[in-house]
C-alpha cells in the first residue's frame, strides 16, 4: 500500500544543485579583493553571508558560534583568497566555513558542556506568514523545534552529511572531498542519519505530514 | 500525536534499504526489493514518505536571522595581513604534500631495509665468521682458547673466529675504562670480529662483518701502530704469528697493526660502548617518517582551513 504517495528517488532529481548565477561576479570580485580591494571582498561577504550563516547555522545550531565559525570562516577565506582555484565561489566558502564548523564540533565533543543551550532559547520564532492561521504557524514552529532537536542530537558526521546534500545540495561525492572522508562512507552516514532522524521523530510524525 | 506500534512484519523490514532508495544508493536487485517492500507494508511506505518530508521540512528549516553583518573592517584586514607570515608558512605547508609523502615512503622503506639486514645478516655474519676461522686455522701455531682474552674481550666480544685464528694470544687491553661485562653471545654475533692469518688474508677469506662499516684489514707493515680508538680497546696479540693486522673500532677512524709482524686485533666493542650504527639509522629513517607525517599533517590542516 502506498496510500497513493508518490514515491519519490533522490537520484531522480535531475539537478539538485542550484545553480550560481552570480558566479562571475564572484570570480570577479575575488579578482579584486586579491588585488588588495577590501571592498570587494566585503561585497562577496554580502553576497554570501545570508547563505553561510544558514548552513552553518544547521551545522551548529547556536546563534552565537553559528556567528564566530562564519567570521572565522570570511576571515580564512580573506587569508586564503590567492588559493582560490576558480570555480564556485560559493562552494570554495562553503567548504571553508564546513571545515571550521566540523573543527568547533570536534572541540565540542572534547569538551562536552551543555549541548546547544540554543535550543532552549525560545526568544526567537520562525516569522510567520501575515496570512497563515494561527494553528498552522503553532505547527509550523513545532515542527522547526523538533527537527532543530533531532537534528542537534545527532552526531555530527551525520548531521553535516544530511545538512549539506538535503539543504546545499552537494553530492556524495563533493561531501566525500569537504568531508575528507570516502564516498561510502558519506552515503553510509547519510542513511543511518535518516533513519535515526526517522526514529527521533516518529511521536511527532503527524508534524511532517501535509 | 499518534504512537503507532509497528507491525510484527515490518520490524524484520530492512529500514537502511529504504533511506538507501531515498537516497538512490541502490542497485537494480535491491530496488526491487525495496519497491517490493513499500508496495507490501504500509509501514514501509509510511517510512520512505516520512524520510522525504522530514528531508524537506529540514531544506526548509526555519534560520535565526544573523546577528551580525560579517564584512571586514580595515582594522581585521590589518590583523589578517600581519599574520600573513604564519599564513604563508601554512600555505607552503599545503604545498609539501608531496614532500611529506616522499620522505614517509623513504623512510619506510629504510627501516624496512634495515629490519631486514637485522634479520638476515646476523647468521651472513656467522658464516663469514666461520669461513674466515676456518681459513685461518692453519695458520695458528698454538690454537689457544679466546676465553684467554679475560673480562674485557671475552669469547663472546671476540667471537669463535678469532678464537680459531688468533694462535697463542696475548691480550693488551688499552683501556682507561674499568672492566667492562662480557658481551652477550648475540653481540658478539653481530658485533664478530674476525682476526685470521696471513694465509687466509692472502687468500682473501678475510670476511669483515658486511654491517660494521669501519672494518679493515692491512697488512702489519703498512699500517701505522697508532689507533684512534675513543673509549675502550681490545688488542690480541699472536706474537710471531703472522703479519696481518685487523682492527676494527668504533669510530671507524683508525685501524693499526703491529710492526713486529704479529697478528693484531683490536675492537672497540661497540656491545660493550651501546653503540650501532643500524639503530642510529633506524632512527634517522623514524625521524624521516615522522618528519614526512608532520608535514602532510600541517600541509592538510592548511588546505582545509584554504577550502581545498
Amino acid at each position: 500500500m502506498t496510500d497513493g504517495r508518490v514515491v519519490t528517488d533522490a537520484r531522480e532529481a535531475p539537478d539538485r544543485r542550484v545553480e550560481d548565477p552570480g558566479q562571475g561576479i564572484d570570480v570577479a570580485l575575488v579578482d579584486q579583493a586579491v588585488r588588495g580591494q577590501l571592498e570587494a571582498f566585503n561585497q562577496l561577504v554580502a553576497r554570501h553571508q545570508d547563505h553561510l550563516y544558514a548552513l552553518v547555522y544547521r551545522l551548529v545550531p547556536d546563534r552565537d558560534q553559528a556567528a564566530d565559525v562564519v567570521q572565522e570562516a570570511f576571515f580564512s577565506a580573506y587569508r586564503n583568497m590567492h588559493a582560490f582555484r576558480g570555480g564556485s565561489v560559493r562552494s570554495w566558502l562553503s567548504r571553508i566555513a564546513v571545515n571550521a564548523a566540523m573543527d568547533l564540533q570536534r572541540a565540542r565533543r572534547r569538551r562536552p558542556f551543555q549541548p546547544y543551550p540554543e535550543l532552549e532559547d525560545e526568544s526567537w520564532q520562525p516569522p510567520a506568514e501575515a496570512s497563515a492561521e494561527p494553528e498552522s504557524v503553532v505547527v509550523a514552529a513545532e515542527r522547526s523545534r523538533a527537527l532543530a532537536t533531532a537534528l542537534a542530537r545527532l552526531p555530527f558526521e551525520q548531521r553535516n552529511c544530511i545538512v549539506l546534500f538535503d539543504v546545499d545540495g552537494y553530492d556524495y561525492g563533493e561531501i566525500a572531498r569537504i568531508m575528507g572522508v570516502s564516498v561510502g562512507t558519506v552515503k553510509s552516514r547519510i542513511h543511518r542519519g535518516r533513519v535515526a532522524l526517522r526514529t527521533a521523530l516518529d511521536p511527532m510524525r503527524e508534524l511532517f505530514r501535509g | 500525536m499518534i504512537h503507532r506500534t509497528p507491525s510484527a512484519a515490518h520490524a524484520s523490514h530492512d529500514e537502511l534499504l529504504l533511506a538507501r532508495l531515498y537516497g538512490g544508493d541502490v542497485d537494480k536487485r535491491e530496488r526491487e526489493t525495496a519497491m517490493d517492500l513499500i508496495a507490501a507494508c504500509s509501514d514501509c511506505a509510511d517510512f520512505f514518505a516520512d524520510l522525504g518530508a522530514i528531508a524537506a521540512a529540514t531544506a526548509a528549516l526555519a534560520i535565526p536571522p544573523r546577528p551580525r553583518d560579517f564584512a571586514l573592517t580595515e582594522a581585521d584586514a590589518a590583523r589578517i595581513r600581519r599574520r600573513s607570515i604564519g599564513s604563508s608558512l601554512l600555505g607552503a605547508m599545503s604545498r609539501t604534500g608531496v614532500l611529506g609523502r616522499g620522505m614517509v615512503a623513504v623512510g619506510l622503506v629504510g627501516v624496512f631495509l634495515i629490519g631486514a639486514v637485522s634479520a638476515f645478516l646476523p647468521a651472513a655474519g656467522s658464516l663469514q665468521g666461520t669461513s674466515a676461522s676456518v681459513a685461518g686455522a692453519p695458520a695458528a701455531n698454538d690454537v689457544s682458547p679466546a676465553y684467554a682474552l679475560g673480562p674485557v674481550a671475552s669469547e663472546a666480544a671476540v667471537g669463535k673466529s678469532a678464537a680459531s685464528g688468533g694462535g697463542p694470544l696475548d691480550i693488551a687491553a688499552a683501556t682507561a675504562a674499568p672492566p667492562i661485562p662480557a658481551p652477550t653471545e648475540a653481540a658478539a654475533s653481530t658485533n664478530a670480529v674476525t682476526a685470521v692469518g696471513p694465509q687466509a688474508a692472502s687468500q682473501g677469506v678475510v670476511a669483515p662483518s658486511p654491517y660494521l662499516p669501519a672494518y679493515s684489514a692491512a697488512p702489519t707493515a703498512a699500517a701505522p701502530a697508532t689507533t684512534s680508538v675513543p673509549a675502550v680497546q681490545t688488542v690480541i696479540a699472536a706474537p710471531g704469528s703472522g703479519d696481518l693486522a685487523e682492527q676494527h673500532t668504533s669510530s671507524g677512524a683508525a685501524a693499526s697493526g703491529s710492526d713486529n709482524g704479529n697478528e693484531r686485533f683490536s675492537a672497540a666493542t661497540e656491545a660493550a660502548s651501546g653503540f650501532d650504527p643500524r639503530l642510529v639509522a633506524l632512527m634517522a629513517f623514524a625521524g624521516l617518517v615522522a618528519l614526512g607525517l608532520l608535514l602532510l599533517v600541517a600541509g592538510r590542516l592548511a588546505a582545509r582551513r584554504a577550502g581545498r
